[in-house]
């Protein structure tokens, strides 16, 4: 198993152990800061960052700006309780509307959610995530992941939140998605 | 909303009780637990058009039902408004997404209180069944 995570990560900057604390093999270009204390790293995260890092990466990178896998990591755990909800349907960004496997609709109001198929699902729905939100980003924006945050809650992303930029990002006795993801990506 | 809420639950009680073969239920029903995830929401976010809560496969060996909450949307947007845990035998509603975040308001303390006397869960038996969420250390 960790032969193939290794594997399917070695394009990547980043590499997560299967047994053991996660580890974080950081380049010099990544703008986090890997000295910050995030708190040790879930066992559900890690399973959810070892599955989907690399994709996050080249998501990251389709975005740019500066931003990162862990924000990208950090928004889809956050669609989907790290791998849950509507990543069932292979949608891990919570996309609206009519998806190229098909439209999901909900159980009481029958709200079309995109639905995606194949062997990489995280990579195709990230895909109609860059789209949709990679023009509201800005020069640098990612090395700040509550403005990061904080765009994406201005074009549809936990409306009626406002709560959700700071939520984030939030660290201590509770801790955000994107604290949770970079507590295993800093070998927390 | 609130009323509406409150009666949906006191609903469901009724059906869990006469479903129980004379005995208290030991475990909340699954709808049960969804009224529990949408009184937990803020008023901002069950103000949302077409909000409801979708129960989804628990990870494997979890005691927790989870649910997605999900809304209308936007074209570009997320559907999504919150992932939930609820701790079936306690009524404790808890982030999926969110390490150790217990939600809580008003509403949902009355509820929850209503819930675990009907479980007849005592102040002393519930802080023993009670157990950290699905995102605690």
């Amino acid at each position: 198993m960790e032969g193939v995570i290794d594997s399917a990560l070695s394009a990547t900057n980043w590499r997560v152990r299967e047994n053991g604390p996660c580890a974080y093999d950081w380049l010099s270009a990544s703008p986090e800061d890997p000295n910050r204390g995030y708190g040790s790293c879930l066992s559900n995260v890690r399973d959810f960052i070892n599955a989907h890092g690399a994709d996050a990466s080249t998501i990251a990178n389709q975005l740019g700006n500066g931003t990162t896998s862990a924000e990208v990591l950090a928004t889809a755990g956050n669609e989907t309780g790290w791998g849950g909800g509507f990543a069932n349907i292979g949608n891990y960004f919570g996309l609206h509307g009519n998806g190229p496997a098909g439209t999901y609709y909900t159980s009481s109001n029958h709200t079309p959610v995109q639905m995606f198929s194949g062997t990489d699902t995280f990579m195709s729905s990230g895909q109609v995530f860059v789209g949709n939100v990679g023009r509201y980003l800005s020069p640098g924006m990612g090395q700040n992941p509550l403005g990061f945050f904080s765009i994406l809650n201005a074009h549809g992303y936990a409306t009626g939140n406002s709560g959700y930029p700071a939520a984030m990002v939030q660290n201590g006795r509770t801790r955000g998605p994107y604290t949770l993801a970079m507590a295993c990506m800093a070998g927390g | 909303m609130k009323k509406f809420y409150q009666l949906i639950f006191a609903a469901c009680l009724c059906l869990g009780l006469a479903h129980a073969d004379g005995q208290p239920e030991h475990r909340i029903t699954a709808e049960q637990a969804k009224t529990l995830v949408m009184t937990s929401l803020s008023p901002q976010q069950r103000a949302l058009p077409k909000v409801e809560a979708e129960q989804y496969p628990p990870p494997k060996n979890s005691r927790f039902l989870f649910f997605t909450v999900s809304w209308e949307g936007t074209t570009n947007g997320s559907v999504v408004v919150g992932n939930y845990a609820v701790d079936p035998y306690t009524g404790d509603v808890w982030s999926a997404t969110s390490s150790c975040e217990e939600e809580t308001n008003k509403g949902l303390r009355a509820l929850q209180t209503k819930v675990r006397a009907t479980l007849h869960l005592s102040r002393s038996q519930y802080h023993q069944l009670k157990t950290k969420g699905p995102l605690c250390d």
